[in-house]
């Protein structure tokens, strides 16, 4: 190593422009080949600020960079090196190829091992859902793979962790990594990696191997890997495993963040690498920032961490960066927020420069934010819509036309879903008469359409022939597909729906650009599904299809969200959950902290199955999990979280309350009693 | 502004805001104002522990404050926050204290760390109503096993046939109780099951037995989904606080002072765990013992706080009195401490003599269930003796139908509603006094009601618990109850008139001629389509009176909003609630009940794919109806004001807290409160029920029964069959005492008690007067002589 350079700084101290500014001074200075330089950060969205640099018009032409994360690098890698590593990994059938799981698929082979592991009553004694045990099980295979834990260490931390509060629990952690255990067979049984699977095997097998060693010299000279903080303790591992074969390194650390510690990020083992460069470099808030805010940031934190001094007096009053307003209703505090957005619209303030956080966002909450900017034409995205691609109408009545495609499922939808089917897709025909011509013409029975011919000529001047003309061109269509059925998988035959049906002029898709990324999201994530469970295909295609359609309504598939295309790109607010935001890495003029009085600002997700800190290699094994402990993390985090959104604004903060919550329970939660505490002590300290 | 400036309180009073610390008990009299004077101490010790600069906000010290129901939480919170307003003007009225009931604590400290109990954070709480569905559907499967083994607990003269449908309608309910009982003893299924095992080849403990098998089924479908209901809540909780020692110690810094009110009405875990939270430092429980009306079938019970308040098992605890009132005039007083002595010396069954406490020793600090009127000076004098009226209505051998009765409160000579309302009439409306009707249950109310409107006496019912939630979700349900068969003209039209501008309404039920248009307007339709989306060429208004612009413009607004619905119809359910709520309503509470309604909806959309608008809609009734419990806003009424010149109509157990000038006390007769006297009849004695002669018992209480063999198990005691029963008849015996006790300290000025001989008179069982009304009666004949 010629040279290592580690870079640490709070959110906007100009870290990334440095880095960005060495990775082309590497190339232009120096010739390195773009394709030498390994950027690796811990998820892509992270690489955004460089994939913006290297697309700009005065970046030295091709240098295409592409930002990778562990799991990235680790796929690309088996994926080249499967021959040399698949039999030494134990898979049964080294020569197939591997099947690659998405979280989706993963979930899927998952659910059956849960399934029969709930019937057995082994998880009596908690009160979780199948899902919720499921997923908590595939965290614990994750969290094993990114600490590079046994499943048996994981199990005998979690026993430890709690200790010898109630003898029922430690059964329920074993039962989850017997789960986890069974899963990892069958992965093996069927050449099946799932996200832990191919960290294990990248970290123990692939390093291992001279081959291997020999190519990441080739391919790799140089390393920069930004926001570390957030990073996993994997990483540092693969850092340290590379770092002689490397020319140079530049690693980026942001102080006070590691928001993602709770998804098994590693800030105080990354921190570490610190002793491996030879220069340390420490960045400092810049000059510019807003001294109200600065002055804010430092109340945060030394009121949540008796450790951080008292900042000094400082001429700004940290009070004139926030503003605080309290409602009683719930959706007064919606309401009061989209008039202030739309005065500081109005007022020229740019809609990307405003954010609406709120610790945890449902449906109904982002649906009415959105709504209401919407009617005061001002552009909102968010970090997905409100409604998963299942339920979103164009999916729905694909699903729906699916079932009356294949009469053999024996799945007769509700007549209210065919009339909703058919208001969506024939032009021109309104709900009532949609409802009309479903109750007519289908038989929930049978669950096949009859002819429009066929129906009286009355009921026919209702519905208007144009639709039933229509109406006729769609039921034809279904019937000529069921020849199809058979022979194509599910991704195929929608697509044919869509393309040679919905989407012709006179349906209620044509030229709807909306309807068309709903149902290629659905599309790719039938196609994903058939891939992975069929790799070498299948005679009859149509059991496949109604497996999946079944999936689907059960909610365990197609629970994803459409792409929002770059949604930090548009020019429109951004509504999202706090810890969203603070991934994005990006600084705005204005922040809306919404429902501050509620808990979750400060609670994490309880898992009963796992946990966060106790399988981190951060907390030594055999130690209890206790309450202090519990509240200790819980303040940090909120602490962490509070600094770093407000080191992330430059104008103001909207603080806004409503004193009872979306469920109506009144609300106290440490953020509101925070901002009070520092009103009414700011507020004294400067009247006295 | 100090304290002492504007509020006067009593000596008694003001001992107790005195309170620094410890233990300490108070029994109160009706009247004595001891949830006004708890709340100026809560207040206190709020600007105590806020005023502190330490005061830390990641883990702030609070007062906490634990009362028995969700309405009280609310008056209760509006006091604190009023008082810390008004004579503490430099705080924030809403840090530092935190008023719960005993089912707020437990989710409070179960969501906290809901994993210590084996939860996810997002667990759901199962309402009443999905966990009586889901006990009824394993009642249902398992008795079609257990029918025949069952049927020993049914009269062998009652048709099997008719025994099967008693048990399929009457189970679910039972069984419910028995689950409820066994969370209380905080015994889970396997630990029950284990329990009958001992018992084996006994079949005495058959009911038992079946509830359990109901009980584990129950339990597994709740963990399959994630959920608890309300009783695993308080169970839960004590658990977390039981199996994690620091977590309790940080509840106990959280909450260094405690206090309770209504501790009257404390069951065994809201005990339990307030006695684990204080660390029996500084806790304060306040209530009056006769005032116990919930005690039937639940663990609620007076003697938790006698037991606190007895000096030789605690002798840490002072006790406090609070027997001065300022309430009700002296003879209404005297009325009130005569049922008590009666009760105590005279009752003809000794088991009832215990219904009442009563103590004077007033140098130890020990004066209760015995009223004392103000002095003269006080700042809430009684009402004089010579305002007072009180009517026992009782003639010997008359005879008096239910019907008779209704008309006699509300159009009779003497003493009715009518005759009151032409005396009050002369008075201005804020000068009139208050009145209230107090039944003993909701059906004899609804029927008041009907006379009431007949005769044009103004009215309010406080029979259901509040109306906003009711409309506010009665209009969402006729919205989606069209919406989801919107082929259905007349419900179209139905919806029309449910969701009409209150202002609108009335000029139409004013004006005949419009009303006539409008009818005629939705006459000419023969199909909805027709009226929502008209092919082109019809006109809006055609024929339509001139100045009808504004009626027009609601029907063209009406069709505007419903086809927008309509078209949302394809969107997740809440999606379409939130929708309909913005567009129907401006008042900021019935937005905010829309948006927890649309909430709700949603999670229940994810937890039932398969439903469509018809299930939801449904579900909607069911709250609008208020057959739900639905937490939340429903309860964010702050107390109930009664309003002068209007009749109240409550059951006496709604009527608890309130006061009016003049109050009814209706069919106190010895069906509602009987006196364990050989021809009373109890409600929980079935018909079908198989007795047990040998011990004088014509049917068996089956609920009661059930219960019991659920504690002998626990406590490993014998079980003898009709032993619950009897047991049963003493306790509601007890506890309707103390409910007429309540409804008579309701009365500031006057009090009418009237009887009737019940439905079933023509069938020669005619009820009775009750025996201590007629007691009273003759105590008020010697009085006056």
């Amino acid at each position: 190593m010629k040279t290592a350079q580690f870079v640490e700084g709070p959110a906007g101290s100009g870290k990334t422009t440095h880095a960005i500014e060495h990775i082309r001074s590497l190339i232009v200075d120096q010739g390195v080949r773009p394709d030498e330089i390994l950027l690796l950060v811990p998820q892509r969205v992270l690489g955004r600020p460089y994939q913006i640099a290297f697309s700009s018009p005065d970046w030295p032409g091709g240098a295409d960079i592409t930002p990778v994360t562990i799991g990235g690098l680790a796929r690309r890698s088996l994926e080249l090196f499967w021959p040399l590593i698949a039999e030494k990994a134990g898979f049964a059938h080294p020569t197939w190829e591997p099947g690659f799981l998405t979280i989706e698929t993963a979930q899927y082979f998952m659910a059956q091992f849960v399934n029969e592991a709930v019937e057995t009553g082994v998880f009596d004694s908690i009160s979780v859902t199948p899902f919720r045990i499921m997923n908590q099980t595939l965290d614990n295979l994750s969290k094993a793979a990114m600490n590079q834990f046994t499943l048996d260490e994981v199990a005998s931390r979690l026993v430890a962790a709690w200790g010898d509060r109630h003898s029922s629990r430690p059964p329920v952690y074993r039962a989850s990594l017997d789960l986890a255990a069974r899963f990892r067979d069958h992965c093996l049984e069927n050449s099946l990696l799932d996200f832990s699977l191919q960290i294990d095997l990248f970290m123990k097998d692939l390093l291992q191997e001279p081959v291997f060693e020999r190519y990441v010299k080739r391919a790799y000279r140089h390393l920069v890997a930004d926001n570390l903080e957030e990073n996993f303790p994997v990483v540092a591992d693969f850092i340290r495993w590379a770092w002689d074969m490397l020319d140079s390194a530049l690693l980026v650390y942001d102080t006070d963040a590691g928001y993602r510690s709770f998804l098994g990020a590693d800030p105080a083992g990354m921190h570490d690498l610190a002793d491996l460069c030879d220069e340390v470099l420490a960045f400092q808030p810049l000059q510019s920032a807003n001294s109200a805010i600065l002055a804010l940031a430092g109340e945060f934190s030394s009121r949540l961490d008796s450790a951080t001094p008292v900042p000094a007096p400082s001429p700004a009053n940290p009070l004139e960066a926030v503003h605080f307003s309290t409602h009683t209703f719930y959706p007064q505090m919606i309401d009061w927020t989209v008039d202030r957005i739309s005065e500081l619209v109005a007022g020229g303030v740019s809609p990307r420069e405003i954010v609406v956080l709120a610790p945890f966002l449902g449906d109904s909450l982002r649906f009415s934010l959105a709504q209401g900017l919407e009617q005061r034409d001002i552009p909102v995205v968010s970090h997905r819509p409100s409604r998963a691609v299942r339920d979103e109408p164009a999916a729905r009545t694909v699903l729906t036309l699916m079932s009356l495609a294949y009469p053999e499922w024996g799945y007769a939808p509700p007549s209210a879903d065919i009339a909703d089917a058919l208001g969506q897709v024939i032009d021109g025909l309104d709900p009532a008469r949609a409802w009309l011509l479903a109750t007519i013409v289908y038989k929930q029975q049978s669950g096949e359409l009859s002819s429009f011919d066929a129906i009286e000529a009355r009921a026919q001047q209702r519905i208007t022939y144009r639709a039933g003309e229509r109406y006729e061109e769609l039921r034809q269509w279904l019937v000529d597909s069921r020849d199809l059925a058979a022979s194509n998988p599910p991704d195929v035959f929608i697509s044919y729906l869509f393309g040679e049906v919905l989407s012709q002029p006179g349906f209620g898709y044509h030229a709807d650009l909306d309807a068309g990324r709903v149902v290629a999201e659905l599309v790719e994530s039938a196609r994903k599904f058939r891939q992975t469970l069929y790799p070498h295909g299948i005679e009859d295609w149509s059991s496949v299809s109604k497996e999946y359609v079944t999936l689907v309504r059960k909610g365990l598939l197609a629970a994803l969200y459409v792409a929002s295309w770059h949604a930090e790109d548009q020019d429109a607010v951004f509504v999202s959950p706090a810890y969203t935001f603070l991934m994005r890495n990006r600084q705005v003029d204005y922040q809306f902290w919404l429902d501050i009085g509620s808990s979750h600002w400060w609670e994490r997700l309880e898992q009963p199955l796992t946990h966060p800190y106790v399988l981190s290699r951060n907390f030594p094994a055999g130690q209890i999990w206790t309450d202090d402990l519990e509240y200790a993390a819980r303040r940090e985090a909120l602490r962490r979280l509070v600094v770093g959104l407000a080191r992330r604004c430059r104008e103001g903060i909207f603080a806004v309350a409503a004193q009872l919550g979306e469920q109506g329970y009144e609300q106290q939660g440490p953020l509101l009693l925070l901002l009070e505490q520092l009103g009414r002590q700011v507020d004294a300290d400067g009247a006295g | 502004m100090t304290m002492a400036d504007s509020v006067r309180f009593r000596s008694e009073q003001e001992a107790i805001l005195g309170y620094t610390g410890g233990l300490i008990g108070v029994a109160a009299v009706p009247g004595s104002g001891k949830t006004f004077t708890l709340a100026h101490l809560a207040a206190r010790l709020v600007q105590q522990l806020v005023g502190d600069r330490a005061f830390d906000v990641s883990q702030p010290s609070e007062v906490l404050v634990v009362t028995f129901t969700n309405a009280a939480v609310n008056s209760f919170q509006a006091r604190i926050s009023h008082i810390l307003r008004e004579h503490y003007s430099a705080m924030s009225p809403y840090v530092g204290y935190r008023v719960r009931t005993l089912h707020g604590l437990a989710h409070d400290i179960v969501r906290d760390r809901p994993s210590l109990v084996g939860l996810a954070d997002d667990f759901a709480i199962l309402d009443e109503r999905l966990a009586l569905d889901a006990q009824r559907v394993s009642v249902l499967e398992r008795l079609a096993v257990w029918g025949d083994r069952l049927s020993m607990y049914a009269d062998p003269d009652v048709e099997p046939r008719t025994i099967r449908y008693r048990l399929e309608q009457e189970l679910p309910d039972l069984v419910s109780g028995v689950i409820k009982r066994a969370k209380d003893l905080q015994i889970d299924p396997e630990e029950l099951q284990r329990m009958l095992e001992d018992v084996e080849g006994d079949q005495r403990f058959d009911l038992l037995r079946f509830s359990a098998e109901v009980y584990a089924d129950y339990q597994r479908s709740l963990a399959y989904r994630g959920a608890v209901d309300f009783d695993d809540l308080v169970r839960l909780a004590l658990e977390a606080l039981q199996r994690d020692e620091r977590y309790l110690q940080r509840l106990r810094d959280r909450w260094p002072y405690i206090l309770e009110d209504e501790a009257q009405d404390s069951s065994l875990l809201q005990e339990q765990m307030l006695r684990l939270l204080s660390d029996r430092r500084n806790w304060v429980r306040v209530g009056d013992p006769n005032q116990a009306i919930n005690t039937t079938f639940t663990t609620a019970d007076p003697s938790h706080l006698l037991a606190f308040l007895d000096d030789q098992a605690n002798p840490d605890v002072v006790e406090y009195p609070l027997s001065v009132s300022g309430r009700s005039a002296p003879p209404i007083i005297d009325l009130a401490n005569e049922l008590i002595r009666w009760t105590i010396e005279e009752h003809p069954s000794p088991g009832a003599r215990e219904a009442f406490t009563y103590e004077h020793k007033p140098k130890q600090g020990r004066v209760r269930g015995v009223i004392k009127p103000a002095e003269a000076d006080d700042p809430q004098p009684n009402p004089l003796a010579e305002e007072c009226t009180i009517h026992i209505h009782f003639v010997p051998g008359q005879k008096i139908t239910p019907d008779d009765e209704l008309e006699m409160v509300v159009a009779g000579e003497d003493f009715s509603l009518v005759a009151w309302m032409s005396e009050i009439e002369h008075l201005p409306e804020h000068e009139r006094p208050t009145v209230a009707v107090l039944v003993p249950e909701n059906s004899r109310g609804f029927q008041l009601a009907k006379l009431l409107r007949r005769h044009g006496v103004p009215y309010e019912e406080l029979l259901r618990s509040t109306s906003e939630t009711r409309e506010t979700a009665g209009i969402l349900t006729a919205v989606l109850d069209y919406l989801s068969s919107p082929l259905d003209l007349r419900k179209l039209k139905q919806l029309y008139w449910t969701i009409m501008a209150p202002e609108l309404k009335e000029r139409v039920a004013e004006d005949i001629d419009l009303r006539k248009w409008l009818t005629d307007f939705f006459a000419q339709f023969r199909h909805v389509e027709e009226l929502l989306w008209p092919s082109s060429g019809f006109e809006w208004g055609q024929n339509r009176p001139e100045d009808e612009a504004t009626v027009v413009g609601d029907l063209e607004g009406f069709r505007e909003l419903v086809s927008r619905w309509l078209e949302a119809t394809s969107l997740p359910v809440d999606q379409l609630v939130l929708i309909v709520g913005q567009d129907l309503f401006a008042e900021p509470s019935d937005l905010a009940l829309s948006y927890k309604i649309a909430v709700l909806l949603g999670s229940m959309a994810e937890s039932h794919p398969d439903w469509r608008l018809p299930e939801f809609a449904g579900e909607l009734r069911v709250i609008a109806n208020n057959q739900r419990r639905f937490i939340g806003f429903d309860d964010a009424e702050v107390g109930y004001e009664p309003k002068p010149g209007v009749v109240t109509i409550a059951t006496m157990h709604s009527a608890k807290g309130l006061e009016w000038d003049r109050v009814y006390l209706m069919s106190v007769s010895n069906y509602g409160f009987p006196s364990a006297l050989p021809y009373d009849s109890y409600i929980g004695e079935r018909w079908y029920a198989a007795g047990n002669p040998y011990r004088g018992i014509e049917h068996l209480n089956l609920e009661a029964e059930a219960m019991a063999q659920l504690e002998a198990l626990v406590s490993n005691g014998e079980y003898y069959e009709g032993d619950a029963t009897l047991e049963a008849r003493v306790e509601y015996v007890k506890e309707r005492l103390r409910l007429l006790y309540v409804g008579i300290t309701r009365a500031r000025r006057e009090v009418i008690v009237t009887w009737n001989m019940g439905r079933h008179w023509q069938q020669g069982r005619e009820n009775q007067p009750a025996v201590p009304v007629v007691a009273l009666k003759s105590f008020l004949g010697v009085h006056e002589g």
